[in-house]
C-alpha cells in the first residue's frame, strides 16, 4: 500500500531543509511512499513538519531532520508509530 | 654671439621637451578617451536583447551583475549610451540599491539578518564565531568569504536567518555555514 506523506515546501520549511528531508524519506521508502509537497500549517517552530495519512487521520512528526528519517522508518511512522517527534495523542 | 647661440640652443631644447611633453599628454589623453569609448561587449549584448529600452534598465543591470558579479564603469557607460540615458541617471539607480555592487565581490557572500528576532536568538554570537573562523570582519569585504548585514528576511520564527546564493537558511549555526560553503566549493570543483 502506498502511503501519502506531506512535507511542506514553503520558504520557512525550505530554509530548515525540508527538501533534504523529502528526498531522504523518498530514498528510504522502497516505493511505499507518495510524497506530497504542501504549505506550512504556520507552526514554524515544528518545521519541517512531516504528516502521514493513516486510516485514523493525519499524524504529524516534527521538527524532522535528515538524521531522524531512519529512526522514523524504524518506529513505523507510516502507520503512526510512536517516536520522540510525534505530536498529539493517538 | 656665442652666448646668443647658447641661449637659442637652450630655448630650442626647452621647446623640444615642452612639445614632446605636450604630445605625451595628448597621446595619454587620446588613449584614455579611446578606452572610454570601447563598449562593454556583454553590456551591449544585454541592452540589445532588451531593445535598448530605458524602462528595462533594472532588468539589464540585474542580468549584467548576475554574470559579471558587479557593475563596472565601462558597463555603466555602455548602458547609458545604449539606452540614451545620462550616466548620472544610471549611476543614480545603481547607487540607490545596495544589492548592486560596483566592485568584485568575495567568492562566498553570507548575508546575515541582524534584525530584532534574530538578535533575540543570539545572531551576534554567530557573527563573532564566523568572524573568528573565516578571519574577516562584518561588512568589511574579503576575498574568499565576506559577511554582510541585512535586516529581516521574514523568517523570524526560524532565526538566526541567513541568505546565501539567493537561498534562505533558518536556525543557522557556524557548522551550517561551513557546510553551505563546502557544498558550493564541491559543486564548483574547488
Amino acid at each position: 500500500m502506498i502511503v501519502n506523506v506531506f512535507v511542506p515546501c514553503d520558504a520557512a520549511a525550505l530554509s530548515v531543509g525540508s527538501d533534504d528531508v523529502a528526498n531522504a524519506i523518498s530514498n528510504n521508502s522502497n516505493g511505499k511512499v507518495n510524497i506530497i509537497r504542501n504549505g506550512s500549517r504556520g507552526m514554524l517552530w515544528l518545521e519541517p513538519l512531516v504528516e502521514v495519512e493513516t486510516p485514523k487521520g493525519r499524524i504529524a512528526y516534527g521538527p524532522v531532520s535528515v538524521e531522524d528519517v531512519k529512526s522514523l522508518f524504524a518506529s513505523n511512522f507510516l502507520e503512526g508509530g510512536d517516536h520522540p517527534l510525534l505530536h498529539g495523542n493517538h | 654671439m656665442c652666448k646668443y647661440i647658447n641661449f637659442n640652443c637652450d630655448l630650442f631644447c626647452f621647446g623640444i621637451i615642452a612639445i614632446s611633453n605636450y604630445i605625451g599628454t595628448k597621446e595619454d589623453l587620446k588613449v584614455t578617451t579611446l578606452l572610454n569609448t570601447i563598449d562593454h561587449v556583454f553590456a551591449r549584448k544585454v541592452c540589445t536583447a532588451h531593445q535598448d529600452r530605458p524602462d528595462e534598465l533594472l532588468e539589464i543591470l540585474h542580468e549584467i551583475q548576475e554574470v559579471e558579479g558587479f557593475l563596472s564603469d565601462r558597463a555603466l557607460r555602455t548602458i547609458s549610451k545604449s539606452l540614451n540615458l545620462s550616466r548620472a541617471e544610471v549611476h543614480g539607480v545603481v547607487s540607490f540599491y545596495h544589492d548592486f555592487k560596483r566592485e568584485k565581490q568575495a567568492e562566498s557572500v553570507i548575508k546575515i539578518c541582524r534584525a530584532e528576532a534574530c538578535q533575540a536568538v543570539d545572531v551576534d554570537k554567530l557573527i563573532a564565531d564566523l568572524e573568528v573562523h573565516y578571519g574577516v570582519k562584518m561588512d568589511n569585504g574579503g576575498d574568499k568569504v565576506s559577511l554582510e548585514s541585512i535586516f529581516c528576511l521574514g523568517n523570524c520564527a526560524l532565526g538566526p536567518a541567513v541568505l546565501y546564493n539567493n537561498d534562505l537558511y533558518g536556525r543557522v549555526s557556524l557548522k551550517a555555514v561551513q557546510k553551505m560553503i563546502d557544498t558550493t566549493r564541491e559543486v564548483k570543483g574547488q
